[in-house]
């Protein structure tokens, strides 16, 4: 009896385990004061900087935290590794979501881009004015 | 005559078959490290962070997903370790050694593979900044031994599936420390303490666990 209800007990905490992180991640929607076409159209126009290899454009847009992060050192890294990866195709998948780290509740958009060698994943942030806060590559 | 003869004649075949289930023990212990995880989940949660709905769904709730995943080292590895002992380790019952060689192989190839990643910086590093990484990796040999223990004794103790979830949980819950450390805010000797106390318990453990196996080496 006690070795069924051990393993019954095991199975329903296995369960809601993986339960709650899909419900989670189902649940998530954007912070009040984002919209998704203005995200989606900021993600464009930042992955367009960086195909056009323009770093002031880019720094025009960012946050000052952003500034001290994504430096010209930083930046060129950036231009180096898309300079591999050959000219852009196209947008094969945009997604928005949104984050919290230290209180700070901000949105993000995650961009798949097909470029002529490879693939990349963009994972860009924004804050509420649509300045760039975050930019990651994969 | 033959009385006395006989032992002398088994004795070396008796060596030999121990050492070679040693050997095969350490083996399947580095192949599963292998299969479970360098040639699937590495590659599958490689091709996932590239994936916009996996990180859309990672980044919006960062500790829940970093929990998960920590849990699913579990299910891969201690699946692994469980499916090598039902298919490549037999018979069932067995001796405490088998555990602890297996759980050797497979945490000593997760440290080769870990460090091999870092080889050329590791050459920059002073002696001093590598006793954490060391010590750590110590640790968590440590815990591939218990973890292995805590499969064994569910073939010893014939409550297999049992010993898988409990694995598994143990598992998770351990690899999980780390996105909660990184939530809140541990430092890196805090995690480490956690660790090693984790580490001890496995030990005392594997050490409690001895009462549930053979004592001597039987040809079935």
């Amino acid at each position: 009896m006690n070795k069924v209800r051990l393993n019954r007990v095991l199975f329903f905490v296995f369960l809601a385990i993986l339960s709650i992180g899909m419900l989670a991640g189902c649940a998530a929607k954007l912070p009040e004061g984002y919209d998704e076409a203005e995200l989606k159209s900021s993600a464009e126009k930042v992955i367009d900087l960086l195909n056009q290899r323009d770093g002031d454009g880019l720094t025009a847009l960012m946050t000052e935290e952003m500034k001290v992060g994504l430096t010209e050192d930083v930046q060129a890294q950036i231009f180096a590794l898309l300079d591999e990866s050959g000219s852009m195709q196209e947008i094969t998948d945009m997604r928005v979501g949104s984050s919290e780290e230290n209180g700070v509740t901000f949105a993000f958009v995650v961009a798949k881009v097909k470029y002529e060698n490879r693939d990349i994943t963009y994972t860009i942030g924004f804050d509420l004015d649509y300045n760039l806060a975050g930019l990651y590559l994969k | 005559m033959m009385l006395i003869e006989t032992p002398t004649v088994l004795q070396p075949v008796k060596k030999n078959t121990t050492y070679w289930r040693l050997a095969l023990a350490f083996f399947l212990g580095v192949l599963c490290f292998l299969v479970t995880q360098v040639f699937t989940r590495v590659p599958l949660l490689n091709w996932l962070q590239g994936e916009p709905d996996f990180i859309v769904w990672a980044m919006s709730i960062p500790l829940l997903s970093g929990m998960l995943i920590a849990l699913t080292a579990g299910i891969f590895e201690e699946s692994g370790r469980f499916a090598f002992k039902a298919l490549a380790l037999k018979p069932a019952r067995t001796q405490i050694w088998e555990p602890i060689v297996f759980g050797l192989g497979h945490g000593l190839c997760e440290a080769v593979w870990m460090f091999s990643a870092f080889w050329e910086p590791i050459d920059l590093l002073q002696p001093t900044q590598l006793i954490l990484p060391v010590v750590e990796r110590v640790l968590a040999i440590t815990m591939h031994v218990g973890f292995s223990v805590i499969i064994w004794n569910g073939f010893q103790l014939n409550q297999r599936v049992r010993y898988l979830v409990l694995a598994i949980l143990a598992h998770g819950v351990v690899d999980a420390l780390i996105p909660l450390a990184g939530r809140f805010g541990w430092g890196v000797m805090a995690l480490e303490g956690i660790l090693a106390g984790v580490a001890g318990l496995l030990l005392i453990y594997t050490i409690y666990s001895k009462k549930y196996y053979r004592k001597e080496d039987s040809h079935e």
